[in-house]
């Protein structure tokens, strides 16, 4: 049995063959963390959170996942963190690969037997942004490692490349697929099969949010929060000032 | 002329010595710890490496191998980390057959 993986900025989507069904995990790629000051602290912080999806780390800070952490990063009028940022492992965040092991680990699970076969999607190498940071090949160790120890035998493939497999079957495989995701936006350009341009822009539903956070001076979680709860038409105006950001930077990112 | 006579007696003398040498036990173990705890610092400054070279300025601090874990995956350590939850994520079934996809793929790639 062979699983498939979507390590993304904002979501991680695990895919498993069921008999004649396929069965789909998905998890918010996101944390906030809360360091209490005092141990009553500690106590009132952990009855608080009852109930949501969090971790107790081994220097006594409480962090949230997924939405239950973005949800909390809202209450307090702050951002939540993300382990990955523009497609790959965040060099920003001291503790992003840890997060990202844990959260990996949680959604993929032990493998069934040893070995067992696992496709995660990579970015491909970014065509706006020539920084040392952006390093696709670190990335790529980084989830191998990770779910090498879950007991998977991983490759990766490009999440274009991905998606021309999954969506060109009636064209015998030849068109371009267009992946825009959190981080990035990926393009695919196939020939019978065979990806033959492949390449990536860091512009993507992150940069909308950044530049309408920017614009209207909302935190980022709450642009996200009202951008996904929709209420809007790219290019037309619109009443919210937040989702008339969104819908102006959708449009100049089309452009 | 008037004599004046001291008398020692043996315990007294046995009590004295052995008063001055637990003394002087004491003194030399204080002495020892004081030494040791004050030359602690100065002994870890003492440059072992033979000079190459008059010229040469002698290697004061050697150089440590570290691995760039930012470049390189050393390690990836969640051990420390407590679950405090039931379950993770929202599961969802789809109906989907991808067998003749697969196939046609398959073809293709002979």
């Amino acid at each position: 049995m062979a699983a498939g993986l979507d390590v993304g900025t904002s979501y991680i989507v695990l895919s498993k063959e069921n008999k004649n069904s396929i069965v789909y995990k998905d998890f918010r790629d996101a944390f906030y963390v809360i360091k209490p000051t005092t141990p009553v602290a500690t106590k009132m912080i952990e009855k608080g959170l009852a109930g949501k999806v969090f971790i107790k780390d081994a220097d006594g800070s409480f962090i949230l996942l997924g939405k239950d952490a973005i949800e909390k990063a809202i209450e307090r009028n702050d951002t939540a963190k993300r382990p990955m940022y523009k497609g790959v492992v965040s060099a920003k965040e001291k503790d992003a690969k840890k997060i990202l092991a844990f959260i990996l680990k949680e959604v993929a699970g032990k493998a069934k037997e040893e070995n067992e076969k696992l496709v995660f999607c990579v970015p491909a190498q970014p065509v706006d942004q020539e920084d040392e940071d952006f390093d696709v090949g670190y990335h790529e160790d980084v989830v191998k490692t990770i779910l090498a120890e879950c007991g998977y035998s991983a490759k990766a493939i490009n999440e274009a490349e991905a998606l021309c497999y999954a969506e060109l079957e009636v064209e015998d495989y030849t068109g371009i697929a267009v992946s825009c995701g959190a981080g990035m936006t990926n393009v695919c350009v196939m020939l019978n099969g065979e990806p033959t341009v492949v390449f990536s822009t860091t512009k993507s539903g992150d940069w909308i949010d950044r530049m309408s956070s920017v614009a209207t001076g909302e935190p980022d979680s709450v642009v996200q929060a009202e951008k996904e709860a929709g209420g809007f038409t790219i290019g037309e105006p619109n009443d919210n000032p937040v989702l008339g950001a969104v819908s102006a930077y959708y449009e100049r990112l089309i452009d | 002329m008037n004599e004046i006579s001291v008398s020692i007696n043996l315990p007294t003398i046995i009590f004295f010595s052995s008063t001055l040498l637990i003394l002087g036990v004491c003194l030399f173990l204080i002495g020892y710890f004081v030494g040791k705890q004050s030359s602690a610092g100065v002994c870890n400054t003492v440059i072992n490496t033979k000079p190459t070279s008059f010229f040469q300025e002698t290697e004061k601090d050697k150089t440590v191998v570290s691995i760039d874990d930012t470049k390189y995956v050393v390690d990836i350590k969640t051990s420390g980390m407590e679950k405090k939850y039931e379950s993770l994520g929202e599961i969802n079934q789809s109906e989907e057959d991808i067998s003749s996809s697969i196939n046609k793929l398959k073809n293709m790639k002979r």
